[in-house]
């Protein structure tokens, strides 16, 4: 039988030099899942994406995915789109996509230049060029067209206009597979709420709950959105 | 996948080398158009002293920016190999680099590799661009002919060994190379390991490494002194002949240099794999 | 476009009263195939595991039923589909009882305030 866990996290505690970013975090993921992972600023969302695609270390605790330490291993399959722009910006966003292909085997050529194609971005523009809501859709369509077992998606839809908002949702829906899981973090529930299954609350670096949609709205009677605002009312 | 970071480490760069050595090569070429007419004559054939002077600026001029771009070159050369490590490995696009699936020493080695070649590279066209400016019909059988006379004095005389002289020293500036990349980068990333103030950090690392190394140069010295004085060894250094003393301090600094360089490249080894914090 | 939901109730539950709606009001007509759950769920905005869950309570409710290798069809079987309108349409009468009852209205006067109406529009 298949092993369905996809990510692990043991004991995961990540210190800053002035706070503790993640407390002792223990989490199983499985595959073909779509989880929010929520929180508000400084609650750990982040640290814990860059944990899992291996660019901090944890202070303590093992992360794995597919039974995998973070490494190289982990690298080929997890695809992870950074709250910042971090792309060469002398390239022209066809060379980007040849470092892609170059570098990633599950990297799928045609389905970059069609989604560039849908978004009416030519490959022959140079990054310097472009604003910065455009360099974030190249980005994600750098990530989105990876054949991945995870994406990290980090506050995809931060600063985006609502039709760019429903093209990223479009676009984490229509590359849905049950072999692959998104986890997507943000601050703004209310919009992402109908593509999650489940959610994971974090707050001051702990797991505060870890629940499916359908689950919180049957017990609580609430939207995750509306929940969300109590837990974390200010 | 070290062969595929080397190319787009190549790519990267280039765009900033090759300008500058199409640059020097093109002042020279200048400054060897300059050389060849002789203003003093043109006099004779009626071109006024006012435009004389003008001429004899524009040359001083391109003499110059000659001598500038070649400052500039070797400026840039030592600046793109920090800037490189420092900030497309540590900085922003280190969020791509460290996502790909290669491991810490391949990023290690495509900087590291392609620092020295631009280097290489830099020294070559700079020896070119005078080849360029003293380029004369008969230039290569002089120069042939003074290497022989130079050979003859360093070598032949000394009894010192050509050939194998020729391969230490070679080595030993090309491990220096090496060694002193490594150095930043170990400096760097020890900066990195703090939280603030990195590249505060680095420059104190950096100073730290330094004097280490300056102290163990010294106590060596001092202990080869030490050993070096009593009856055996001086009678010893006696029957020694001095070219065998050269080949002696070729390879012990050789060597010197390699051991220092593997361990600046085992602690930045180490950081990037075991200690990397992107902020 | 994206289909709306409330708030207070799972989203799934909101996906099957959708698609009993649309199977009632003859978009969908009896035995007809239904989209891939992944087309479905990119319809309707929503995550496809939901839709998945939602078109398996419809299954389990005998209104859709699925073909091993062919996919998912609505039920052919149209003394269902007749009960579903009969049970949809009690829902919203007892609701709309409810709402007369808050303004006042009890069942019987409500039934003569339809009848009025109606002679009305007449």
């Amino acid at each position: 039988m298949e092993n369905r866990v996809l990510l692990e996290c043991k004991g995961v505690t990540k210190n800053y030099p002035s706070k503790m970013a993640l407390n002792f975090l223990n989490l199983t993921i499985e595959r073909g899942r779509i989880i929010g992972l929520l929180g508000p600023n400084g609650s750990g969302k982040t640290t814990l994406i860059k944990l899992i695609s291996g660019i901090l270390t944890p202070s303590s605790g093992v992360i794995t995915v597919n039974g995998n330490p973070i490494g190289i291993e982990t690298k080929k399959v997890v695809s992870y789109l950074p709250e910042r722009t971090y792309l060469n910006s002398w390239m022209k966003v066809r060379d980007i996509i040849a470092f892609f292909k170059d570098f990633y085997q599950n990297f799928n050529e045609h389905k970059a230049y069609d989604m560039l194609k849908r978004l009416n971005i030519n490959p022959n523009d140079r990054l310097k060029t472009m604003s910065k809501g455009t360099k974030e859709k190249v980005q994600l369509i750098l990530v989105m067209s990876r054949d991945a077992d995870l994406y990290l998606l980090d506050e995809p839809i931060g600063g985006v206009d609502p039709a760019a908002r429903d093209y990223i949702l479009d676009t984490i829906l229509s590359n849905y597979n049950e072999n692959a899981t998104v986890i997507i973090s943000t601050h703004l529930i209310y919009d992402i709420e109908r593509v999650l299954d489940d959610v994971l609350f974090l707050q001051n670096g702990s797991l505060v709950m870890a629940s499916s949609v359908d689950e919180i709205r049957e017990q609580q009677g609430k939207s995750v959105d509306e929940l969300f605002r109590e837990v974390f009312r200010c | 996948m070290l062969g595929k970071l080397l190319k787009y480490e190549t790519k990267a760069t280039a765009r900033w080398f090759l300008p500058m050595y199409g640059g020097i090569l093109l002042f020279a070429l200048f400054n060897k158009l300059f050389m060849l007419f002789n203003f003093s004559d043109m006099d004779v054939h009626g071109i006024p002293v006012f435009f004389q002077s003008i001429l004899g600026i524009v040359q001083a001029m391109t003499v110059f920016l000659y001598v500038m771009i070649i400052v500039a070159t070797f400026a840039l050369t030592f600046f793109i190999m920090l800037q490189r490590f420092y900030k497309n490995l540590l900085g922003d696009e280190g969020y791509l680099m460290f996502t790909l699936p290669v491991d810490a020493s391949s990023h290690i080695w495509s900087k590291l590799l392609v620092s020295v070649f631009w280097t290489v590279c830099s020294v070559i066209v700079t020896i070119l661009s005078v080849i360029v400016m003293a380029a004369y019909p008969e230039m290569f059988q002089d120069f042939a002919l003074f290497c022989e006379k130079a050979f003859q004095v360093l070598f032949t005389q000394t009894g010192l060994n050509a050939t194998a002289f020729f391969i230490e020293f070679v080595l030993l500036v090309l491990i220096t190379l090496f060694t002193g990349n490594l150095m930043f980068y170990a400096s760097i990333s020890v900066g990195h390991t703090r939280g603030k103030h990195r590249v505060l950090y680095a420059f104190v690392a950096y100073i730290v490494f330094y004097m280490i190394q300056q102290i163990i140069t010294s106590v060596v010295i001092v202990v080869a002194g030490m050993v070096l004085d009593t009856n055996y060894w001086t009678d010893l250094m006696m029957d020694t002949a001095p070219t065998t003393l050269i080949h002696i301090i070729m390879i012990f600094s050789i060597l010197y240099n390699v051991v220092a360089g593997i361990v600046y490249y085992l602690i930045t080894n180490y950081v990037l794999s075991k200690k990397l914090n992107l902020e | 476009m994206p289909w709306d939901f409330q708030n207070d109730r799972p989203i799934y539950l909101q996906l099957m009263e959708k698609i009993m709606l649309q199977i009632v009001s003859g978009r969908y007509s009896a035995g007809d195939k239904l989209a891939s759950v992944r087309d479905m769920a990119a319809e309707a905005g929503v995550n496809p595991n939901t839709m998945q869950k939602a078109l398996a309570e419809l299954e389990r409710n005998g209104l859709v039923f699925a073909q091993r290798t062919s996919g998912r069809y609505i039920t052919d079987n149209m003394e269902k589909i007749n009960s579903l309108r009969v049970q949809l349409a009690k829902e919203q009468v007892s609701k709309f009882l409810k709402q007369m009852e808050s303004l006042g209205y009890t069942p019987k006067d409500t039934v003569a305030f339809l009848e009025n109406n109606l002679e009305e529009e007449r």
